[in-house]
């Protein structure tokens, strides 16, 4: 079992705007956490940070080896592959039955073979958290993984996810504005405050 | 009924056509020399004794393949030297001289080099290469150098790396800087082919029966054989956008 990942003293600053203010947290292991904060706080930059896309000063420990399944803040399908090739690609041969089971979860599988273009903004954010699922990583990191979704559906399938993720005690890490959407899904809610401090 | 807009284009592409011809013969009439300015009438009817030869069309078809594997040559090159120079920056350097250096390289002047040291069937080819090489090359690599940063972090993140990255992602994702050089690289193939193959004389070659109707001052033929490469040309340009629209 791993420790965690741990965030110690850690500081960004982008064009001599300070994002994120000595961060120092401890993302326990087979846990949901939401993080929240106001628009412009750095949440979306700390996951950056997280998956190893952004610098930064301070340390970051407990991500080596890891395979993150990420949901970004834009959906981030490719235009020119189906919404199955779109899982397909980051999943890799043999997972056809984790693809047909995400896109299940999801309700999209009668637009399997729609390109991202023919899908509702809605459906483009679902295809996204669908890709995360059947690629199956070891660490969920989603950014603000149920915007756009209408509320029934995000209740559906919200309420389905948090389930799972607790029977199978997943790490995950979600940014979200929604605080009862915090409080509901997540076992522990940090907060970043305006200059970019926890 | 309103004509439709495809129509509409069609029409005034044949009327723009119908007035250059008449610009044409109207030229030709007053010049009044048809072995220096044949009228399109004359140009036209050489055309048909051509294509009743079998040579004519063997001249057409290794021309083509000369273009085509030129073509293609600088295209598969273009690639492997975008992706490398998109790898290091040292290839990117390296690379950066031979492709400025030959886009300011007169034609005529690879051609003469290329023929003091290669078989003259063989230069038009390389040629058509040398010629195309930097326009592949330098739209490829802008291609591959504008793909959205959040592609590039979706791969990197969920490790789509190597010829998958390559096939899936950069490839589709510069798709309008390649076609773009794809179409440009099509006029000048056949520009630096034909001139390589004028000045090469390889004897099955439209560049050859060029020079020999020059030659003989024979302007109908001179006139029948550029239509023919124009067009060819043409339908050469055409396939391959039909080519490229699958993608």
């Amino acid at each position: 079992m791993r420790d965690g990942i741990v965030l110690s003293g850690v500081s960004k600053t982008y064009e001599g705007k300070t994002v994120l203010q000595d961060v120092s947290f401890r993302f326990e292991e087979g846990k949901v956490t939401a993080i929240m904060g106001p628009s412009g706080q750095g949440k979306t930059t700390l996951l950056k940070i997280l998956l190893g896309l952004e610098d930064c000063e301070g340390i970051v420990s407990g991500m080596e080896g890891r395979r993150p399944a990420v949901v970004f803040q834009e959906s981030r399908l490719l235009p020119w592959l189906s919404l199955k090739q779109n899982l397909e690609l980051v999943c890799g041969p043999g997972k056809d039955r984790e693809i047909t089971e995400a896109l299940a979860l999801m309700e999209l599988t009668d637009a399997a073979d729609k390109k991202p273009s023919e899908l509702s903004g809605g459906m483009q954010r679902r295809a996204a958290l669908a890709r995360a699922i059947a690629y199956g990583g070891d660490i969920l990191v989603l950014d603000e993984p149920f915007t756009g979704l209408d509320e029934a559906l995000k209740e559906r399938i919200a309420g389905k996810l948090a389930a799972q993720w607790r029977a199978e005690k997943k790490t995950v890490l979600f940014v979200t504005h929604d605080s009862a959407e915090a409080k509901e899904y997540a076992d522990t809610i940090v907060k970043l405050n305006e200059g970019g401090s926890l | 009924m309103k004509p439709k807009t495809g129509e509409k284009r069609i029409g005034k592409k044949t009327v723009a056509v119908l007035l250059w011809l008449a610009l044409w013969q109207l030229g030709a009439m007053t010049f009044g020399r048809s072995f220096v300015l044949p009228s399109p009438v004359f140009t036209c009817k050489a055309l048909l004794d051509l294509l009743v030869q079998p040579l004519f069309w063997r001249s057409c078809g290794v021309t083509m393949l000369r273009v085509a594997a030129g073509l293609a040559l600088a295209s598969l090159l273009g690639f492997l030297g975008a992706w490398a120079a998109t790898k290091s920056s040292w290839m990117r350097a390296i690379l950066s001289v031979p492709a400025a250096v030959i886009k300011s390289v007169p034609v005529m002047s690879v051609i003469l080099i290329a023929l003091l040291c290669l078989a003259s069937s063989i230069v038009p080819t390389f040629v058509c290469f040398l010629m195309c090489f930097p326009v592949m090359y330098t739209n490829i690599l802008q291609g591959f150098d504008s793909v959205p940063v959040e592609y590039r972090e979706l791969a990197q993140v969920y490790r789509i790396r190597g010829a998958k990255y390559f096939g899936r992602i950069l490839v589709p994702a510069s798709m309008g800087y390649i076609r773009a050089g794809l179409l440009l690289s099509c006029g000048l193939a056949w520009k630096s082919t034909v001139a390589a193959e004028v000045l090469s004389s390889p004897r099955v070659s439209m560049g050859y029966h060029l020079l020999s109707a020059k030659m003989y001052l024979d302007g109908p033929s001179l006139f029948a054989w550029t239509v023919g490469i124009v067009l060819l040309s043409m339908l050469f340009e055409k396939c391959v956008r039909l080519a490229l629209r699958r993608w």
